[in-house]
């Protein structure tokens, strides 16, 4: 009697789980379609015409080179360029988002009652009907996903060979792939354990999944928006240079191993912060240097991928006990899970009311709405979900616990309590600092445009390493000065780091800088590092331009100075017309000696608001590109010559270049002098937005096409002055346009001189005289 | 043998049925009667292992009903709201229990077909209610359960197929040994098909007796007296009510009726009668309540 019961138990069992294969194919179809579509269609479909290389014709001709063999031996591969890059947690939502999808399809009978009573009355146990639906799922994804990926491998190996590292690389990549399914099913699965509806599972494993991403996000965004003095890799995401050099690198990024759709974003060490399949992508044929070789994959890149497949086992384990202890009489109704009904509440309230800072601009009132918002939505939705607002004594006890500790955490955040933004670490703790400012605060120039700045390059600037005692001594009285004035109304930002002797790094970012303590910032020139930076601009040639490529800035702008002053023509022209009044093929070494002495005799008061004529400006004329690394660095374009900057004055006098430039700057007879205010001009142009892009677009167009044959100006002047006196005196006040403030005050004046030739220059508001302001 | 223990099962706070135990023999029918809400549908499905109590148990020859494999296999309950698969004719039903039960007989299913005359290749979906009950009762049948949990499983059907039905139960019944639980509002279905009944009231089990006995032994008393009688002489251990009109009085009462007439008649009526009552009867006089006067609910 037992036997024949065994045997029946047996093929009950059987059938149930041919059945679950058989009703259970057609999302893992759409897997299997998605796969291929990304790993293998999409591979074609990047760069066909690399692609074809290698297939066809030129594949022979290409596979006896240099360059395939050593991608051979690298074993290089098209495994994942889809997967690579910023967007591969779309890939993973969308996997995630199918394993889900097979979780609630095959086990769609729980959200009915109809259904529930049959299901459950027939004779097999809950376990075995988990079993069943899981295994068959699971089974037929992996299919799904395993025979497109395995095709992806034969490609792979027809084209370069087989290796371990490939192959290593391909288990990673499968693994991958299967993580992102099975979390999916496994925490869709736990969703609808103990959820009794369709949407409620829908949305609670959702929620699930999305837990990490969400606490994460939120955390950042209290950071970026209530914590004074953090430096948020969001704010400044634009600037690569100043999120690396600067601000703390986003929690969603350093922890993204915590991610389900992230966890492949992990540290490698041929791209720091890069994700481990966008290495492979660029070590494509097509993109990687022959001598990069793609790394064995480290115990650190395959561990999130194998724990997050654990975790997703064991969310498997927990629905299938769940599941057994599922009650069946929620079927088809909402909120009977005491568990969901705090859940839900707890995490969308965390969510919305951490993205409320993102719409107001105090910071009290952004406190105030958020504790507020979580109150409101966490209560709100407890009594929504349970349908009731009295009686749910134990979840609004939990809620309250929960709201405490988050409103004490935002009340610390909000109002400094730990006194985060003051802080600056102790001299002898600290090894060297940085700093970075917006150098539009002080001169106006486009992206091929910068003045005088030998440190500087881009719009958003950076200085360091400060190292020596007195660097460090001054550095620390101009943060302390910047913490003391940043309470102002303006938009002004000034980032400090200081990396400590104990391999700590400090970052703050202070907002609302005054113009003062902002402007004393430069009063780093004055220092050590300045003279260092100087001293190698102006030293013997480098030539290892490839080294200079993998620095950051600001030694890598230095070191492009360095290789444009000893390498690249050199003119000194009339920095109001822009004449050429001479030019050298190389810079003469006398004339680098003196430029060095002056520049860093210069106090940082001199170089950026001198009172002193500017008699004439160096430039290089970029006729030609170095090498690929030299691109893009133009900056310290333009060395102003003042009439103190004594060394250099002596060495143009000597060369009789002097008597030229003096001439040219000063002894041109005006025709007319049209202006304009500088604020309205900026109005007119681009409605008066403070942007970056603002000052480039006026500047540009009249730098790249405003010669003196076709002078171009973007602004319409508005008044003109006929008084020979009057045109004088305005041309003396005047700079040239580049030195135009940011948000400053002035006048832009167009000038037009007897010989035709026309400039556009700059008054600063405190030389403007009464005659322009009053329109005559 | 299905052995239902001191059941008790609850909705979050609220308790549908307490402490509720009865048994159902082989070749036995039981019968749960109770108004509507009492918790009937709550016990079968507890009974079939859809629902877990939390406390008590349901055995299926000694074996627990919820969440086995094993005797459970040969367990049939026919829900009050039918389901069929998505799309499904009567032969892929059958296909589908066929495989569940592997005491599935196609022959029973042939037979049944023809006997009411139903189409196995036209979807469940467009039946009619009363169809859909004859294609459920076919497919309950042919895979000859041992047990089965029917929950007012004759609803929509005509008279006709309704005594189809229940012939098709009792000669199942009597032909296999199966033991069945019935749930229904139709007291006179339950007092002809069953020979146990279970009437739950106020989530639990108020009655339960054989029906033979129980028609036998709660009968109605009617006595005559010179006097209006006080209540209190009336306190006897068998009287279930008692209803006191001037000098008549209508009493209910279950035991020995010759026992209960001879205590009675020492009150010294001045008449006494005896009634028998039908299960209906019985059933109105076990849940009589302090109901309302109906005529006053129109009132202006």
């Amino acid at each position: 009697m037992t036997s024949k019961l065994s045997l029946n138990n047996n093929k009950s069992f059987k059938y149930d789980l041919r059945r679950s294969f058989k009703t259970n194919f057609p999302v893992p179809v759409l897997a299997f379609a998605f796969v291929s579509l990304i790993f293998i269609f999409l591979n074609f479909s990047f760069d066909p015409h690399s692609l074809s290389n290698y297939f066809y014709d030129d594949y022979a001709a290409a596979a006896q080179s240099d360059f395939v063999t050593n991608c051979r031996k690298s074993f290089i591969c098209l495994l994942a360029p889809t997967f690579a890059g910023s967007g591969n947690w779309i890939i993973s939502i969308i996997l995630t988002a199918i394993g889900a999808l097979s979780a609630i399809t095959a086990f769609s009978f729980v959200y009915k009652k109809k259904s529930v009573n049959v299901y459950y009355s027939l004779g097999i146990t809950r376990g075995q009907m988990f079993f069943n639906r899981t295994f068959a799922c699971l089974s037929m994804l992996t299919a799904a996903a395993l025979i497109p990926l395995l095709i992806d491998l034969g490609i792979n190996i027809y084209l370069f060979g087989f290796g371990s590292t490939l192959f290593s690389y391909w288990i990673l990549l499968v693994l991958t792939v299967l993580t992102n399914l099975f979390i999916g099913f496994g925490f869709t699965a736990v969703a609808l354990s103990i959820c009794g509806t369709f949407f409620e599972t829908a949305f609670t494993g959702a929620l699930f999944i999305f837990t990490p991403t969400i606490i994460l996000s939120s955390a950042q965004w209290i950071l970026d928006y209530l914590l004074k003095g953090y430096a948020s890799s969001n704010t400044f995401f634009w600037k690569y240079d100043i999120e690396k050099a600067f601000c703390n690198q986003n929690i969603l990024k350093k922890l993204s191993f915590l991610n389900p759709f992230l966890f492949t974003d992990v540290n490698n060490d041929i791209y720091n912060e890069t994700n481990i399949f966008e290495n492979m992508f660029y070590l494509l044929p097509v993109n990687a240097d022959s001598n990069t070789k793609l790394p064995a994959l480290e115990i650190k890149t395959i561990l999130p991928v194998a724990a997050w497949f654990i975790i997703s086992i064991l969310a498997l384990v927990l629905a299938g006990k769940l599941f057994d202890k599922k009650k069946t009489e929620n079927a088809g109704m909402r909120g009977l899970n005491k568990f969901v009904n705090i859940y839900l509440p707890l995490i969308l309230a965390v969510e919305i009311s951490c993205l409320l800072p993102l719409f107001v601009n105090s910071k009290a009132l952004a406190v105030i709405l958020i504790i507020l918002s979580f109150a409101v939505i966490a209560f709100g939705l407890i009594a929504i979900m349970t349908k009731k607002i009295k009686g749910n004594k134990q979840l609004y006890k939990i809620t309250g616990v929960v709201f405490a500790v988050f409103s004490a955490t935002i009340l610390l955040t909000g109002f400094d309590v730990s006194g985060y933004s003051k802080y600056i670490p102790e001299k002898e703790e600290i090894e060297k600092a940085y700093v970075a400012i917006n150098f539009h605060d002080f001169t106006l120039n486009s992206d091929d445009f910068y003045v005088g700045n030998l440190m500087y390059h881009n719009d958003f600037n950076n200085m360091g390493p400060f190292e020596t005692d007195d660097d460090l001594s001054k550095f620390i009285e101009v943060n302390q000065k910047v913490i003391e004035k940043n309470n102002s109304k303006t938009k002004k930002y000034v980032l400090v780091k200081y990396v400590l002797k104990n391999g700590r790094t400090v970052t703050r970012c202070y907002q609302n800088v005054s113009a003062e303590a902002e402007f004393n910032v430069l009063s780093l020139k004055d220092s050590d590092y300045n003279d260092k930076l100087i001293d190698t601009v102006f030293g013997s040639a480098l030539t290892k331009y490839y080294e200079a490529y993998e620095k950051d800035s600001p030694e890598k702008t230095v070191y492009y100075q360095n290789i444009k002053i000893n390498n690249f023509n050199v003119r000194i022209f009339n920095p109001y017309t822009n004449e050429t009044i001479y030019q050298w093929e190389k810079m003469d070494e006398q004339l680098k000696a003196a430029l060095k002495n002056d520049l860093k005799k210069l106090s940082y008061k001199e170089l950026y608001s001198s009172e002193a004529k500017l008699i004439g400006g160096f430039s290089y004329l970029l006729t030609e590109t170095l090498d690929y690394y030299s691109q893009g660095f133009s900056a310290c374009d333009f060395i102003p010559v003042y009439e103190n900057m004594t060394e250099t004055v002596k060495y143009l006098k000597d060369a009789g270049i002097y008597e030229k430039l003096i001439k040219s700057t000063g002894n041109k007879e005006i025709k007319t002098v049209e202006y304009k205010s500088y604020q309205e001009a900026i109005i007119d142009y681009c409605g008066g937005g403070n942007s970056i892009a603002m000052f480039s677009g006026i500047i540009t167009p009249y730098y790249t096409k405003g010669t003196l044959e076709n002078p171009y100006y973007p602004i319409a002047f508005k008044y003109s002055l006929n008084n020979k006196d009057r045109m004088q005196a305005a041309l003396n006040a005047s700079q040239p346009y580049y030195f135009a403030k940011y948000d400053s005050e002035g006048y832009f004046i167009g000038v037009t001189f007897t010989d035709n030739s026309y400039s556009l220059l700059y008054i600063p508001e405190k030389k403007v005289s009464d005659f322009m302001k009053n329109g005559g | 043998m299905i052995e239902v223990k001191n059941v008790t099962k609850k909705y979050g706070d609220f308790t549908a049925v307490e402490n509720i135990g009865f048994s159902v023999d082989d070749s036995s029918i039981y019968g749960i009667i109770g108004y509507n809400g009492a918790g009937k549908t709550t016990l079968l499905k507890t009974c079939a292992g859809i629902y877990k109590s939390e406390n008590g148990e349901v055995l299926l020859d000694g074996e627990s009903s919820f969440n086995s494999n094993h005797n459970r296999r040969n367990l049939f309950y026919i829900p009050d709201d039918l389901y069929f698969l998505p799309n499904a004719a009567l032969k892929n039903m059958a296909k589908f229990y066929k495989g569940y039960y592997p005491s599935f007989s196609e022959k029973t299913f042939e037979n049944l077909i023809k006997l009411f005359d139903l189409d196995p290749s036209k979807r469940l979906h467009g039946f009619s209610k009363g169809m859909q009950r004859q294609a459920e009762i076919i497919l309950a049948l042919s895979c000859r359960p041992k047990y089965m949990l029917l929950d007012e499983c004759f609803d929509g059907l005509d008279p006709q197929k309704r005594n189809i039905s229940k012939q098709l139960l009792l000669e199942y019944m009597a032909e296999s040994g199966c033991s069945m639980i019935i749930s229904s509002h139709n007291l006179s279905e339950i007092s002809n098909m069953c020979d146990h009944v279970g009437l739950i009231n106020g989530k639990k089990l108020t009655l339960n007796y054989c029906i033979d006995d129980l028609t036998a032994n709660y009968k109605k008393y009617r006595l005559i007296f010179e006097i209006e009688p006080n209540k209190s002489l009336f306190d006897f251990p068998e009287i279930k009510k008692v209803k006191i009109q001037n000098n008549a009085v209508i009493l209910t009462a279950m035991g020995d009726s010759k026992e209960i007439m001879n205590k009675l008649k020492a009150l010294h009526p001045v008449s006494a009668e005896v009634f028998g009552m039908t299960l209906e009867e019985i059933f109105l006089s076990e849940m009589e309540d302090e109901s309302y006067d109906i005529k006053t609910i129109f009132e202006q």
